[in-house]
């Protein structure tokens, strides 16, 4: 009996500090990698906007009311990047549709991931019969190309954004679930979970306390990639009618807003396109960062 | 080899049937009556009736989904709701125009990014390779729709020089299959550099330095042999995802493809038409993964070996 209790304080304790010099590991790897650090710099900005943008800009005032006699007008002091053809000024617009991008991102990255991690880390954890009506499963969901899957959900069961959430999870899921499943295939061989099991630590402590926040690593570049892939489904999804509807300054409902206009105001597709180019830019620049800075070996 | 292929091509029979039974249970278990859709607001209860009977609607949910498969085992995958036309007609007569945005997008992403990945390897470092890899990343970030959309601004609406819409003459489909090909050039060009540069630094390619071969020849003859092997399933990949990711680039430029038809299907609840279009592009690209993947083992021997074992 106080075999067990000193094993059990002893091993968290290591883990803790492992854990704690890897991740400080990764960072100093991380902070020398400059387009690394560019794409962290942005994408904090944008992230302080989507939180911020509340405080400086009134949802029902400046983003959504149509001032007819403010058509069309040419970027100024009022107005810094102009108006779009309500009258409506494009730069609070394209700052508050970085709050929509940002939650549907990331709330479709906790759903695949919640999802993904409890499969993938089930079916490589048990393997044998789970194993395979899982990754089965995950064959079958692959096998639907491109965005066909997610428009059959969003134009069958309405583009409430709960379905958003569900249509552009579903084509997440099945990449998050191989992921942690072969992470978690090469860790259950390792002698540390041989060690947990034979102090008698149920499977579920294993999988979820020392399987997971190992294979955090590739779990997590997969994250930020799933983040920038969502914002240009979503911005997509919108632009054919079938996501988030316009008057929402959704970049992708900005976009389609502005086709019907492409021919005298072609601008007006300008700032939303390269909000979504610049977020989705410093996403890739962080997610390749973090990738050379958990595997050394793999730049050079 | 041949029991490997023969594997694969069994385990497409469960994959078509799971993605065959999500699409009809997406499409029959939401809201919506495809009866009533069709005849509209005015339609009496009887009339309504009759017309869901005619459908095979009122079979219950397995009941209608046995139907189905019994019948597409004999290779009758139905009539559309809509126009009463057997569904394989309305695939193939909008399946060439997707096909053809397809490949003419896998045609320029292969031409395009094989080369510029190549010169890009060949010069690593230099300002060229940087401003490339500088542009590439921008390209992978970018919408296609968007990028479309400049497109049309820059080539229909300033220069006149191209149509943006219509799919009459071949030179429709330029503009469209440049935003079909963008995101696919970009990964090409940066698969194909990363994969030369490993080649280059590997012992035999010293070996042929070593032994007084030109390196231009090194370049073309003995590294890109090795360095276009994950290209190629890179390419396979992509000619996959491309029959059926076309759908947004087919919405700019009003192409009648597989794509439009499959939303017009959704959207009037027409069932058997939405699943014969998905499982043909599904099926397609699978056996598209497939050939690419025996292909493959066909142009690198070690793989081949591995399989012969």
């Amino acid at each position: 009996m106080s075999n067990t209790a000193v094993g059990a304080a002893d091993v968290p304790a290591a883990r803790h500090y492992k854990k704690k010099s890897q991740a400080t590991a990764i960072w100093r790897r991380f902070k020398k990698n400059k387009m690394a650090m560019i794409g962290l710099v942005i994408f904090s900005i944008m992230v302080i906007i989507a939180v911020c943008s509340p405080i400086f800009i009134n949802y029902e005032k400046d983003v959504i009311t149509q001032t007819i006699s403010q058509r069309y007008q040419a970027p100024s002091l009022t107005h810094l990047v102009g108006t779009d053809q309500f009258g409506r000024d494009i730069l609070c617009r394209v700052l508050w549709g970085a709050r929509i991008s940002m939650s549907v991102g990331i709330a479709v990255v906790a759903l695949s991931l919640i999802i993904g991690s409890i499969l993938g880390a089930s079916a490589g954890f048990f393997g044998g019969t789970w194993d395979n009506v899982v990754m089965r499963l995950m064959d079958i969901l692959l096998a639907i190309p491109g965005t066909m899957l997610a428009i059959t959900i969003v134009a069958a069961m309405g583009n409430s954004i709960p379905n958003l959430l569900l249509a552009l999870g579903i084509e997440q899921v099945p990449k998050m679930t191989r992921i942690v499943r072969s992470s978690v295939l090469t860790l259950k061989r390792a002698d540390y979970i041989e060690a947990a099991r034979a102090c008698g630590t149920s499977n579920a402590r294993i999988i979820f306390r020392h399987i997971l926040p190992n294979a955090i690593g590739p779990i997590l570049v997969q994250a930020t990639l799933t983040v920038a892939r969502t914002i240009i489904s979503i911005a997509g999804l919108s632009f054919i009618g079938l996501g988030i509807q316009p008057p929402s300054p959704e970049w992708g409902a900005m976009i389609s807003e502005a086709k019907s206009q492409l021919m005298n105001y072609p601008y007006l597709v300008m700032a939303p396109g390269i909000a979504i180019i610049l977020t989705v830019t410093s996403l890739t620049l962080i997610g390749d960062g973090l990738r050379d800075a958990l595997d050394p070996k793999l730049k050079n | 080899m041949h029991r490997y292929v023969i594997k694969r091509l069994l385990m497409l029979i469960p994959v078509m049937l799971g993605i065959s039974f999500i699409l009809y249970s997406i499409m029959t278990l939401t809201p919506g009556d495809p009866a009533r859709l069709l005849l509209g607001d005015g339609a009496t209860e009887e009339a309504i009736e009759q017309k869901r009977d005619e459908l095979g609607l009122n079979k219950g949910f397995f009941g209608g989904y046995v139907d189905y498969l019994g019948k597409a085992a004999h290779g009758d995958f139905g009539k559309s709701y809509r126009s009463g036309e057997p569904v394989y007609k309305e695939v193939f007569t909008r399946f060439p125009n997707t096909l053809k945005l397809a490949t003419l997008a896998i045609g320029i992403s292969i031409i395009v990014g094989v080369l510029v990945g190549i010169i890009q390897a060949v010069r690593q470092y230099s300002l060229l390779d940087n401003v490339i890899s500088a542009i590439t990343l921008i390209l992978t970030s970018m919408p296609d729709f968007w990028f479309g959309l400049i497109l049309i601004i820059l080539f229909a609406v300033e220069l006149k020089l191209l149509p943006a819409s219509g799919n009459q003459h071949w030179y429709n489909f330029i503009l469209p299959g440049l935003t079909a090909s963008m995101n696919y050039t970009a990964g090409t060009i940066r698969l194909t550099r990363s994969s030369m540069l490993e080649v280059i630094r590997s012992d035999y390619i010293r070996t042929a330095r070593a032994k007084g071969v030109d390196e231009r020849t090194i370049t073309y003859k003995h590294a890109l042999k090795n360095a276009l092997l994950p290209v190629v399933t890179l390419i396979g990949i992509n000619l996959g995802w491309q029959l059926g990711g076309t759908i947004i680039v087919e919405q700019i430029f009003a192409i009648p493809g597989i794509g439009t038809l499959m939303i017009g299907a959704v959207r009037s609840k027409d069932t058997p038409l939405l699943m014969a279009s998905v499982l043909f592009v599904a099926l397609l690209a699978s056996l598209i993964n497939l050939v690419t993947d025996i292909l493959y083992a066909y142009i690198d021997p070690r793989i081949k070996a591995e399989y012969s074992k």
